[in-house]
């Protein structure tokens, strides 16, 4: 990687966040003009808008060390190396994906099935492949925290649309839990 | 005598059969999450928390308290068997701990550790005990601009702390301020920051931006780092540790504690400062520091009490003025808020009971520490044969689960899910969660004090600077601000070196 697209890729978080406190500042409230009436001159909007000058600063500081840091390299024309220790980026986007999905899901198809599959899926990606392992993990476990939080603590948590709905209903009834 | 009286009741309160319970499960699964490499008593403490709504606040307290006890020496235990810090305040155990496991002295190193653990703990806990009253007192004179200018401290110092990348923390702190601030102002009642999204007039609740950061992100990074099992333990735990090997090391564990209570009480220090600074003052002092590395127990014990001895006086500044000096502290400050509990000078008089029960439990806690860990110990090669896959596939159910449970509303498991993914990126390129989550829990709290002072002083921002003692404190804040940018500033203002850096970016 070139000093230049390296340095450029290291400009990319401060100017994003240079740029998202400029913009949110247009934006703090939804309809300005009711607070041009206030007499307060701080107003709802006076902390918010220093915190985000203080985002925008200390973007600035970053942006002025990663150019001079830019400025310096490209001086002296040296290829920056990387280095990666084998570290499993596939697999964390993999996870991150699947964590999303659990979210989306759990309304859908309830927490009894939304967890079980995240569980199993969660195990397979960790390089768990025996089924039954998968198999012990994934129903007792998610029988535990449906006792624990379904039954002990009383937790209202989602039982899904439609036949998912039903489908958790019946569960619950064959754990003695409703 | 008041102090002895309350602590007596205190005592009565800890022990009750009920808080008991919860204190010493607290200590139990404090350890464990501190031994699991990857696992942090921090996320163990987040994930917690929103389980302690069920409970009532002095048992929540207890319970958050042992496995912040429990949390910072369970870390030694991988450190010592198998040269994996459970946290990073465990990292210098390995430096010598490590060392005394290859040599068969296992079972002599874990004693070691715990005894000088747990004699640091007790040593903080009765600092907090018998110092945080008086501090109280003084701390009464507070009006709004004092407790706005020792909010302003707080947040400066958990920026000052963090030498390696200040201008990263201040970045985290600002955003965690920002991220307070959405939702309905609270002078005038207005949404702010909240783009149109109806559930976000609600604000973005601190529990939940904390579990997202400290336990989602954390387990996704776990799983990429972690594909195998466990390592093997040496199975020659040596000979037993007598009384008279511990007073061969009294002085190491001596100045252990004395620099772990000193540090401890500095806002943004914590066990991890505590525990390298006392390692390498050890180094110096023992007359010994040549064969440091080698499996030395002077470099093993001096660290070890370091590092629990910041723990009770970390509650100090938290339990007095409501300053949070790092993660595990702002976890109890949330706890004490979500229970209505307003840390602070009045806490000591509103809640007697409450203080002297948590500094009781504190005492109770470190005691105990030393069953706890010798049980965890033991079980240790078991604990680690569990795959990290199950381990981070339950830590996650059990954060959606917590963050659901804190207003039972499924937008907190998406915000959570949100800065689940945050945090993993944040922890991918060294971005510290920390200052963000003391950002969003002191943000409020700053602009209330802010808009508090201005409203009872006129307007007047001057107020701020005339009055002697919160003058006196944003005096410290400047300077402590300056020192920790100064690194920043410095390599902007100097001509280029001659010789070119090599880069090296570490996956």
């Amino acid at each position: 990687m070139t000093p230049l697209s390296h340095g450029l890729r290291r400009l990319a978080t401060p100017a994003a966040l240079l740029l998202g406190s400029l913009l949110l500042s247009q934006h703090i409230v939804r309809d300005s003009t009711m607070i041009a009436s206030l007499p307060d001159p701080v107003g709802p909007t006076g902390w918010p808008r220093l915190m985000l000058g203080a985002v925008g600063l200390c973007a600035l500081i970053w942006m002025a060390k990663e150019l001079l840091a830019l400025r310096r390299a490209a001086q002296r024309h040296t290829p920056i190396d990387e280095e990666y220790e084998g570290y499993a980026y596939g697999r964390a986007m993999i996870g991150l994906g699947l964590v999303v999905l659990y979210g989306i899901a759990l309304p859908q198809l309830g927490f009894p099935i939304a967890t079980a599959a995240f569980v199993a899926l969660w195990c397979l990606i960790g390089g768990i492949r025996r089924p039954l392992t998968l198999a012990l993990v994934t129903g007792i476990g998610c029988v535990v925290l449906l006792y624990v939080f379904v039954l002990l603590a009383q937790m209202p948590l989602n039982r899904g649309h439609g036949v998912f709905d039903g489908f958790t209903v019946a569960l619950y009834r064959l754990l003695g839990i409703y | 005598m008041d102090i002895l009286a309350n602590l007596a009741g205190g005592f009565a309160g800890a022990l009750d059969p009920y808080n008991f319970v919860f204190l010493v499960s607290g200590l139990m699964l404090g350890v464990v999450a501190g031994a699991l490499p990857g696992i942090s008593f921090v996320n163990a403490m987040a994930i917690a928390l929103p389980f302690t709504y069920l409970l009532p606040p002095v048992t929540a307290m207890s319970f958050l308290g042992g496995i912040y006890v429990g949390g910072v020496f369970g870390g030694s235990i991988s450190s010592i068997l198998i040269n994996i810090p459970g946290t990073p305040a465990s990292l210098p155990s390995c430096w010598d701990g490590y060392p005394m496991t290859r040599k068969g002295l296992s079972s002599r190193a874990l004693s070691i550790a715990i005894t000088a653990s747990a004699f640091g703990g007790l040593v903080s806990a009765l600092l907090l005990t018998f110092g945080a009253p008086p501090f109280a007192s003084f701390a009464l004179k507070f009006d709004q601009p004092e407790f706005f200018a020792a909010t302003i401290l707080g947040l400066v110092s958990v920026i000052a702390i963090a030498k390696d990348a200040p201008l990263m923390s201040a970045v985290s702190m600002f955003l965690g301020l920002l991220i307070g601030t959405v939702g309905v102002d609270p002078m005038y009642g207005m949404p702010r920051l909240t783009l149109g999204v109806p559930d976000l007039e609600s604000g973005i609740n601190f529990t939940v931006v904390m579990i997202g950061l400290f336990a989602i992100g954390e387990v996704v990074d776990l799983i990429c780092k972690r594909a195998g099992g466990g390592r093997s333990i040496t199975a020659k735990p040596g000979k037993q540790v007598g009384l008279s090997d511990l007073w061969r090391v009294k002085s190491s564990i001596l100045r252990g504690t004395g620099l772990g209570c000193t540090i401890g009480v500095i806002p943004g220090a914590g066990a991890t400062v505590g525990a390298v600074i006392a390692y390498s003052v050890e180094k110096q002092a023992c007359g010994k520091g040549d064969r440091f590395g080698t499996g030395m127990e002077e470099g093993l014990a001096a660290p070890e009490a370091a590092k629990n001895a910041t723990t009770g006086t970390a509650m100090i500044p938290l339990l007095t003025l409501g300053i949070p000096g790092s993660a595990a502290t702002a976890i109890m400050l949330a706890a004490m808020l979500i229970h209505g509990l307003n840390p602070g000078p009045l806490l000591f008089t509103s809640n007697t009971t409450l203080v002297y029960t948590i500094f009781a439990s504190m005492l109770i806690a470190n005691l105990l520490m030393i069953v706890a860990a010798m049980g965890v110990a033991r079980v240790f090669s078991t604990l680690m044969r569990v795959p990290p896959a199950i381990l981070g596939a339950f830590i996650i159910v059990l954060s959606v689960v917590g963050a659901y449970g804190v207003r039972n509303n499924l937008f907190d498991v998406y915000v959570c899910l949100a800065f689940g993914v945050v945090g993993y990126f944040m922890k991918r390129t060294n971005f510290p969660p920390a200052p963000l989550v003391v950002g969003v829990i002191l943000g409020p709290l700053c602009e209330r004090y802010f808009l508090t002072s201005l409203a009872n002083y006129e307007g007047n921002m001057a107020v701020f600077f005339t009055r002697p003692i919160s003058g006196t404190i944003l005096a410290l804040s400047a300077i402590f601000l300056a020192w920790s940018m100064w690194p920043v500033v410095k390599p902007l203002l100097r001509r280029p070196p001659k010789e070119p850096p090599h880069r090296v970016l570490k996956a």
